[in-house]
């Protein structure tokens, strides 16, 4: 099998085996679980979606219907923090995670050990904290598909930019060669208990390789429960 | 005193680990690649290094193999969020005295350092 076939492989058995034992809800709840540990608070995994978005209606498409929980307080003018990271290996692709700045700012509290309330503005160390917090989140996903590739999946080191959230999803999009009209769009919610704290995670399989939504078995959109 | 060298391009986990590190009475010296790790190494020649894999300039395992090969009995900790298989059999078999994977359990950590200090 070619390298690329391999690659299409993994994608496809990761987008159709989305049952709550299946192999992404178990990616997704073992990257909760470390991201959790990070932070020694519990947190939810909910509103699990994989959209198939037109590559120049990205923003609108996943705000505009149901793929967006609207009772959240973020939309797509929220101040974000986004971390972004590309995968390579048999998994190629990018992945991000969107918070609020100010959940940014009280997720570099509690990452720092301090007092919530005492970050006021990202400095380098609050960077340095939340760039690692992606690198885990990511690299514990990867981890549980490992297991059962069996080869090595690594991310890149992690890049973080601050805007609009519309901004941050349009710059990840930016980077993505043109190859298919449309995109798949995988997106997770992590909350804290309180419901006082929303993480974004977000894949996107690479369309140069996996090619169109249609190829991998993705219809418009779906949604499941870990 | 123990002396510790933290080998991670994270200004934040160096942070978090010299702070712990200090409190429980080691020395801390830090690196922020593998290039610097191995300069740092044969410096200093600190007890054990704490090396994560994937740093700028020279990552994890190139420095290990480095370091190894200059000082056979060197200890070095690996610590990476990249808990998998293959990569952690690599890793061993190129004479990584343990693993760990981030997030790390603050107990396990002080129980592998004094491990591969012999003070356990």
């Amino acid at each position: 099998m070619t390298m690329t076939q391999q690659q299409i492989e993994l994608w496809s058995k990761i987008l159709n085996n989305t049952e709550p034992g299946g192999l992404l809800c178990r990616a997704v709840r073992h990257a909760a679980q470390s991201l959790s540990e990070m932070v020694n608070q519990p947190l939810q995994i909910k509103n699990l979606k994989i959209v198939a978005v037109p590559l120049n209606e990205l923003v609108d498409t996943i705000y505009d219907n149901d793929f967006w929980d609207h009772s959240s307080s973020i939309n797509y003018e929220t101040e974000t923090v986004g971390i972004y990271l590309l995968v390579g290996d048999d998994l190629p692709g990018q992945a991000m995670l969107t918070l609020s700045v100010n959940d940014a700012l009280y997720m570099v509290d509690w990452l720092l050990e301090e007092r919530p309330g005492t970050t006021t503005k990202l400095d380098s160390l609050g960077c340095s904290a939340l760039s690692e917090m992606g690198n885990l989140v990511l690299s514990s996903f990867l981890n549980a598909i490992a297991e059962f590739t069996h080869d090595p999946l690594r991310p890149s080191p992690p890049a973080m930019m601050v805007d609009m959230l519309a901004t941050v999803l349009q710059t990840a999009v930016t980077l993505i060669e043109v190859v298919t009209d449309e995109l798949i769009v995988i997106k997770v919610d992590f909350i804290n208990v309180e419901n006082s704290l929303l993480i974004h995670f977000w894949l996107l399989p690479d369309p140069s390789i996996v090619g169109s939504p249609q190829k991998l078995g993705i219809g418009k959109s779906f949604s499941t429960n870990c | 005193m123990s002396k510790i060298l933290i080998a991670d391009d994270a200004q934040f986990i160096r942070l978090r680990l010299s702070k712990l590190l200090i409190s429980n009475g080691y020395e801390i010296v830090e690196a922020k690649d593998g290039e610097e790790a191995v300069q740092v190494y044969r410096e200093i020649r600190p007890d054990i290094v704490l090396m994560d894999m994937a740093m700028p300039r020279k990552n994890g395992m190139v420095a290990l193999h480095e370091i190894r090969s200059f000082d056979p009995q060197a200890k070095v900790i690996m610590l990476t969020a990249l808990g998998q298989q293959a990569i952690i059999l690599r890793a061993v078999q190129a004479g990584a005295k343990d693993f760990l994977v981030k997030p790390y359990d603050v107990e396990r950590l002080l129980k592998a350092l004094k491990k591969a200090l012999g003070t356990s």
